[in-house]
């Protein structure tokens, strides 16, 4: 049992501008001469706790241990991974997309109830229908209308809210995204608010994408 | 002209044992975690210094790809947090010297800003 646990973390950046050459040798990227400068920082994350939510708090399994957890998110199953349903305040949330074609997003909604969708309300969105047939549920449920009082589904204008990727971090192919959260005078959010949309939403991934991810408490 | 901008987070996760007076690389991770990758942008923006207090910053991006914000550290250099959204949730936060490099969705809408009484100071590069 680690007595304390900590997390190093950096970030590096490369501004490039692309300028042309006199033949058609390709694009030459030089460091980007309004900025001037590489950009970063690095800091060193304290205030995570010893002991985890669970064993998942990462994805990894230490590389002596079999087998390796992996995760992955496909087209063919779902479209919206929830990590965990576990309701710990997180400190610190990693995660790396690994796929090699296809973006995932993040969003740290916890999503509504089935009847709480606003089509009014621009930030509201309908939860994400992957399938043919969902998708033609959709209207399906607009046009049942077998009894006037009585039948649950006939209600044409409710329709399941989904947690909100629209305002979101994506991670594209082979990248990675780290924050820190729970500052003073800050917005909290816990580990079953973490969802995941394969592609950049709203457009559907096409392709199965493995995550990694570290998420503490 | 077509910029590009490469990017990259890495972390280190770590755990420490008393009985031993040390840091080890963390044993439910078992190695350091990394990401690069790169956006290609037609136009980007680089501002060095952003003076940022309790009132919520105008918003910093508007239909933009990427954003990166570091908290540089002026006034005194407090916590500084990030919003998404428009300034409905800040769920992230940089203290001195940290940042925040992400991709994000054209339609978000990045404001930061500091708690009550407190006040800093960011660097901000975004490209759309």
């Amino acid at each position: 049992m680690a007595d304390e646990r900590r997390i190093i973390t950096g970030t590096h950046i490369i501004p490039k501008e692309g300028n042309t050459m006199e033949e058609a040798v390709g694009t030459k990227w030089i460091l980007d001469t309004h900025v001037g400068k590489t950009l970063g920082g690095k800091s060193t994350v304290t205030d995570v706790n010893k002991d985890q939510w669970h064993d998942d708090w990462t994805s990894m399994d230490h590389p002596s241990l079999t087998p390796t957890t992996t995760i992955t998110l496909s087209p063919t199953v779902q479209s919206v991974y929830q990590l965990d349903d576990d309701t710990s305040t997180v400190k610190f949330f990693y995660m790396k997309n690994k796929g090699v074609s296809a973006s995932i997003t993040i969003s740290l909604d916890s999503g509504g109830d089935w009847d709480s969708y606003s089509t009014t309300d621009a930030s509201d969105e309908e939860w994400q229908l992957t399938t043919a047939e969902w998708q033609a549920a959709s209207s399906n449920w607009q046009t049942y209308s077998d009894d006037t009082t009585t039948d649950f589904w006939e209600n044409t204008t409710r329709l399941w809210e989904g947690p909100g990727f629209a305002k979101s971090a994506i991670i594209p192919p082979g990248g990675a995204l780290y924050m820190r959260s729970g500052g003073s005078g800050g917005t909290s959010f816990t580990i079953n608010q973490v969802h995941v949309y394969l592609g950049e939403y709203p457009t559907n991934g096409t392709s199965a994408v493995d995550i990694e991810y570290v998420i503490a408490k | 002209m077509a910029y590009q901008i490469t990017y990259k987070n890495h972390i280190t996760p770590q755990e420490y044992i008393t009985e031993n007076s040390r840091w080890y690389l963390d044993s439910d991770c078992g190695r350091k975690l990394t990401g690069s990758a790169i956006v290609t942008v037609s136009s980007r923006t680089y501002v060095s210094s952003l003076a940022v207090t309790n009132t919520p910053s105008a918003s910093l991006t508007s239909s933009q790809d990427f954003i990166y914000i570091k908290n540089t550290g002026g006034g005194s250099a407090d916590d500084v947090l990030v919003s998404l959204d428009g300034g409905t949730t800040y769920y992230i936060v940089l203290s001195e010297g940290e940042s925040l490099a992400t991709k994000i969705a054209t339609t978000a809408s990045v404001k930061v800003k500091c708690d009550t009484g407190n006040d800093s100071t960011v660097e901000h590069l975004k490209g759309t």
